[in-house]
């Protein structure tokens, strides 16, 4: 409800002085409770400071002089689009309250937010002539909001990492002893065999067939942890690697087609890049009984775009219209698009199979 | 003059194991080890070597890169790859260079010794090729 102070009434002339104390009083009251509880500012008709409370320019670092008969705009962090402020300005000229969340920059540079009542004052002709901002601090909210956004970007991560050394532990340590063992074993064979001019007995050919599929089995254990191929040899590699282990092993047909990606600098661990395609892959597997996909990475202006197209069931089998889907570990695939700092969408129909697109911006090596 | 041989790996165990294994073979080689990539190119520039034998995941710089720069100051200087890596994409992507070999760690007793030889005493030093092995 904007106020309409030049509307009041003015007071009978008997006990008119203590009407006005009252009313006064009443206001100075309205004040100091604003002052102590909100941050407050007032500007004119053109948005220019007309009064700031000392809150406002505790928060805001500026002194009251340096406010007074500026533009609102001082304290604009251009954190929101234009439209965001233009809508502000186009609601509360047309004599209506604007509430919202907005981000200032104090003097000093640092980033406040402020909840944020714009309330107008009209005249009589039910114009706005000035206008007050009563406003909350909410950036420790904010902060928070945004860590708790982070939170499965910073899991990712820190399982990324766990994997990367529990990874490196698993093939270089404990597979290399074993090839060690091996390769021990072997020489002690041949020693036997030297010393006693036959050849010993089959025992140790199965000792070695079984280190053999231990080895084996550590180098796969290490493989899925971190595909330690990945960092020695590229993603480029890396990918055409994942993408013969689906045509081999899953017996998919498989169309890739990539551009080389060492060129590229991306804004998080290559790492998450491989993962949304293996992850895709394994969904597709696992849930589409699709018997084709298609795979592109092309570079487009300063992105990179993936697409992933599977010829399967689609995802929505009581045929709900396309969207995008929450499970199958899209939500992990949407947050490795965001660590790189891109996004991620999922189009999917009953007949048309899946598809699956990512962009996220890289820069030249 | 006695061949020399530079073993590059960080294990310690693994490089014992390898030098005592080239040491039962009676081939009088000389036998140097290095634990890192670094060190290896510090010590093929004090000694080239005639083979080196080169792990791929090092601390610092990879194998393959050290065994590239070992090999720009020694270019008459063979390169085997030995590595627990043992995808076939790893050994196409590595496969054109010039490496000599490359042998699984785990295949080192079969396979070691025969490339060995041909780095050394083949007369016409020809790449093998990485698919060949």
């Amino acid at each position: 409800m904007p106020l309409d102070f030049k509307k009041r009434k003015k007071p009978d002339s008997r006990g008119a002085d203590e009407k006005l104390r009252a009313l006064v009083k009443e206001l100075e009251d309205i004040k100091f409770i604003l002052d102590r509880y909100a941050i407050v500012a007032v500007t004119d008709g053109e948005g220019k400071f007309i009064h700031v409370n000392d809150r406002f320019c505790k928060i805001s670092k500026f002194t009251r002089r340096e406010l007074i008969g500026q533009d609102h705009g001082t304290v604009n962090a251009q954190h929101h689009p234009e439209s965001f402020i233009r809508n502000l300005w186009q609601t509360v000229r047309r004599g209506k309250v604007w509430h919202g969340e907005m981000c200032h920059r104090a003097k000093d540079g640092s980033l406040f937010w402020m909840d944020t009542i714009v309330i107008p004052f009209l005249d009589p002709s039910q114009s706005p002539y000035q206008y007050i901002f009563i406003c909350h601090d909410i950036s420790v909210r904010k902060e928070m909001e945004k860590a708790v956004q982070a939170l499965p970007q910073r899991i990712i991560q820190a399982q990324e990492e766990d994997h990367k050394k529990m990874s490196r532990e698993i093939h270089d340590d404990l597979g290399q002893s074993l090839a060690t063992l091996k390769m021990l074993i072997q020489a002690h064979q041949a020693d036997v065999t030297r010393r006693h001019g036959c050849r010993p007995m089959g025992s140790y050919q199965k000792i070695i067939t079984y280190l053999d599929t231990i080895i084996d089995k550590t180098r796969s254990l290490a493989a899925g942890l971190q595909p330690s191929i990945l960092e020695v040899l590229g993603p480029t590699a890396a990918l055409k690697a994942l993408i013969n282990e689906f045509r081999y092993k899953k017996g998919m047909r498989i169309h890739f087609s990539c551009v080389p990606l060492e060129q590229f600098a991306f804004q998080a661990e290559v790492i998450n890049l491989y993962r949304i395609i293996q992850e895709a892959l394994t969904n597709i597997v696992r849930h589409a009984g699709a018997t084709h996909i298609d795979i592109r990475l092309r570079k487009f202006k300063n992105s990179l775009r993936i697409h992933v197209q599977d010829n399967g069931c689609g995802l929505y089998k009581d045929d709900k219209p396309n969207g995008s889907p929450a499970g199958l570990g899209f939500s992990t695939m949407r947050e490795r698009a965001r660590l790189l700092g891109g996004n991620l969408e999922v189009m999917s129909s009953p007949k048309g199979g899946t598809s699956l697109a990512v962009e996220i911006p890289i820069r030249l090596r | 003059m006695p061949k020399r041989i530079l073993i590059v790996d960080d294990n310690d165990d693994f490089r014992k194991v390898i030098r005592q294994y080239l040491e039962m073979q009676n081939l009088g080689l000389v036998i140097q080890e290095a634990k890192s990539g670094e060190l290896g190119i510090a010590r093929a520039l004090h000694t080239p070597p005639d083979v080196v034998l080169m792990d791929v995941r090092l601390p610092g710089i990879n194998g393959i890169d050290a065994a590239m720069r070992i090999k720009d100051n020694a270019p008459g200087c063979d390169v085997i790859i030995l590595t627990m890596f043992e995808t076939e994409e790893f050994k196409k992507g590595y496969g054109k260079g010039d490496i000599a070999a490359f042998i699984g760690k785990s295949d080192i007793y079969d396979r070691l010794m025969p490339a060995l030889k041909r780095c050394l005493f083949s007369s016409r030093k020809k790449l093998v090729r990485v698919c060949d092995l």
